[in-house]
């Protein structure tokens, strides 16, 4: 998301302005995921987008914080340009606090029930928002490049995995 | 040689004659020409220099690596995804190896209405390029499950179809051609084009991304670079001193170089077209592995007439995926992607690549990152409707017994029964559908107008002699083909014009 979109995301809302002032608490997340890029309360909001997307309704699927998708991501953004990464993070508080402030469920995304989540998440794909959109389609590429190119998936949908030192 | 990781920290500097941006399908083929020739070249590359021991064939270490933001990018609407390659090599490392050269209505229009001269050049250019890169043609015997279909289903249907050339020598047909080929069987610039510019005594640099080209001493250029180091922040700056430079960025990073050194006027990152596709899955009723094997050795011309409208029309390509790649292109998120990927083994994508007259730009954006904008005009989006159709035909007539058209909302999954006209009823609009582009082009076209183009008949900008583009940035209009082998041509044919005038440029 450039500056321009995200500031005509911002001016939808006052509050969403006031938003961009405020700072992730770090002490906020104690005990959730750790990540030397993102910021504890990001990583949480991250890995909740990643679950909701990833999620198979299969109860023999592993969900994405079991297999350690979090370390996948953290490898992908240490690669990428700092201005995107800085993207990411501004969408994720962004993606946090809307239903807090534009759903009226005074709570924030990451707070919600998964249900919950979900709904909020298809909102944001199918947004009359060109910048909406454009941040879901990141992040679900994100999420399903970190998810589905762990090898605990692959048995999911018989995917044989790599060549390397073998043939199928 | 390719300089030493020791020497690429703190502030460097160096001349040369011809200072050469860029690795891929244009910059690998001038880098080297020019080299062999006798010229003094350095070859800058934005990502870094990875080998055949690299290639895991996984794609969470593959994307970031070989991919521009990790396969991450897109318009600025988020609607079509762009991959672009990173790397020395650029995009011929990833990309699936298909060689077509410019359809010839093209290159009548590129003359005729363009005024690109002596285009007649090309046929020496294309016939190097294709021996260089070993370019021959895949058999029949070498087909792979669903392209075996494909042919067959499309035979059945009467459609104009063609086994491709491709430049693989050697394959071992594992099918992971798209995330870098581990046996080297791929005959990518990284093997090819580079190592004969390095034997040649060019100096490349990976890990080396140029910021700005400035007019220096002399009537020469200077090339300013920050030095990588294999991540996303400068470990040093690099200083080159050049009679000639040539970008060879790629149709998006070209123009964000030219923008930001304020070269090539304004139509520098206008006219960019993306050959926007569509891929609809079939279904089969058994696992046809269609990801292992060569990916596309089939296509379908049937649509593609150029010499009725050789502005306009489709190209449809088998193309498979790996677990993430395939995923992104299914429609839904949670429980309802998974619908669809459950079926991994037993799906077959047809490909609809779309030959746009719509045109998009490129300028520089949040942080100097690329901002893309891309709107598919009415006439792009019925063609790829018309496109998608003859897709989903073909997959049924090749024994798919559904087939999955992914729009976001409502994804259709049709049986022959069902007919196509729930497409026509739909429609396709960009933001409704998964789109992708992996071949971004034309944003600093070749043309006789400076006011309409950037660059005259052989790459060179139109008011700033001494530096060239050299990349699918100069096609004049949408190529309607993969576009390696003609970039790599239009490169060869560059870098003679290059040589031939060179008593000029070394005055």
């Amino acid at each position: 998301m450039n500056r321009r979109a995200f500031l005509r995301l911002s001016s939808l809302s006052p509050a969403m302005l006031m938003l961009q002032q405020i700072p992730f608490a770090a002490a906020a997340a104690q005990g959730g995921p750790r990540s030397p890029r993102l910021a504890p309360d990001e990583a949480q909001v991250l890995m909740a987008i990643v679950e909701r997307i990833t999620e198979t309704g299969n109860s023999d699927a592993p969900t994405a914080n079991e297999i350690g998708t979090l370390p996948a991501i953290e490898a992908i953004l240490s690669r990428l340009d700092a201005e995107l990464v800085s993207a990411l993070r501004i969408a994720l508080r962004v993606v946090d606090w809307w239903p807090a402030f534009l759903e009226g469920k005074f709570q924030r995304f990451s707070n919600l029930a998964p249900e919950a989540q979900a709904r909020s998440l298809e909102g944001w794909r199918s947004s009359g928002i060109e910048a909406r959109r454009a941040v879901f389609a990141a992040l679900r590429n994100l999420a399903l490049l970190a998810y589905w190119s762990r090898p605990e998936t692959w048995p999911l949908i018989g995917y044989g995995g790599p060549w390397i030192g073998r043939r199928p | 040689m390719i300089v030493p990781k020791a020497e690429r920290t703190g502030a460097r500097r160096e001349r040369c004659d011809v200072c050469v941006i860029g690795s891929g399908a244009g910059g690998a083929v001038v880098a080297a020409e020019l080299a062999e020739a006798g010229l003094a070249v350095s070859l800058l590359e934005q990502g870094g220099n990875h080998g055949s021991a690299d290639f895991d064939q996984r794609e969470d270490h593959m994307f970031p690596m070989l991919f521009e933001d990790a396969g991450l990018r897109s318009t600025r609407d988020g609607a079509i995804q762009i991959l672009q390659g990173r790397g020395v090599g650029g995009s011929t490392v990833h990309n699936l190896g298909t060689c077509l050269r410019a359809p010839d209505p093209i290159l009548e229009t590129w003359a005729r209405a363009h005024d690109i001269r002596d285009l007649d050049q090309l046929a020496d250019s294309f016939t190097r390029v294709e021996a260089g890169l070993g370019v021959s043609q895949i058999t029949r015997e070498e087909l792979n499950e669903l392209n075996r279909r494909v042919e067959r289903g499309s035979g059945l249907l009467g459609y104009r179809g063609k086994i491709a050339m491709h430049n693989r020598i050697g394959c071992v047909r594992s099918g992971f051609c798209i995330l870098g080929c581990s046996y080297d069987a791929k005959q990518s610039m990284r093997v090819t084009y580079v190592p004969r510019a390095d034997a040649a005594g060019a100096r490349i640099w990976p890990d080396c991304r140029a910021e700005r080209i400035e007019a220096g001493a002399g009537g020469r250029r200077v090339v300013r670079a920050s030095l990588l180091d294999a991540g996303p922040e400068p470990q040093g700056e690099l200083r080159v001193e050049a009679r000639v430079v040539v970008c060879s960025a790629g149709a998006i990073g070209t123009p964000l170089l030219l923008q930001a050194s304020g070269l090539g006027g304004s139509a520098v990152g206008q006219n960019l077209h993306l050959h926007p596709s569509v891929t609809v899955w079939g279904i089969f009723p058994e696992a046809i592995h269609a990801y292992y094997g060569i990916p596309q050795a089939y296509y379908i011309d049937e649509f593609l007439e150029l010499e009725r409208d050789p502005s306009s029309g489709t190209l449809l390509l088998p193309i498979a995926g790996f677990p993430s790649m395939l995923a992104a292109q299914l429609p839904g998120f949670g429980p309802e992607l998974f619908s669809y990927l459950r079926h991994f083994d037993r799906l077959g994508g047809l490909l609809t690549l779309l030959h746009d007259r719509s045109a998009g730009s490129v300028e520089a954006g949040f942080g100097g990152r690329p901002s893309i904008r891309y709107a598919l005009g009415e006439a792009d989006r019925r063609e790829l409707a018309s496109g998608v159709k003859h897709s989903v035909e073909i997959l049924w007539a090749s024994g798919a017994e559904r087939v999955i058209v992914p729009y976001h909302r409502d994804p259709l999954v049709l049986r022959p029964e069902d007919g196509t006209s729930s497409i026509d009823r739909r429609g396709l609009r960009q933001g409704i559908i998964p789109l992708s582009s992996a071949h971004p082009q034309g944003s600093c076209r070749m043309g006789a107008d400076p006011a309409s183009s950037a660059l005259g008949s052989f790459g060179e900008l139109h008011e700033t002699p001494g530096v060239f583009v050299a990349d699918a940035s100069v096609f004049p209009t949408s190529l309607g083909v993969p576009p390696q082998i003609t970039s790599a041509a239009l490169a060869d044919r560059s870098a003679h014009h290059i040589l031939d005038r060179w008593p000029a440029f070394a005055r």
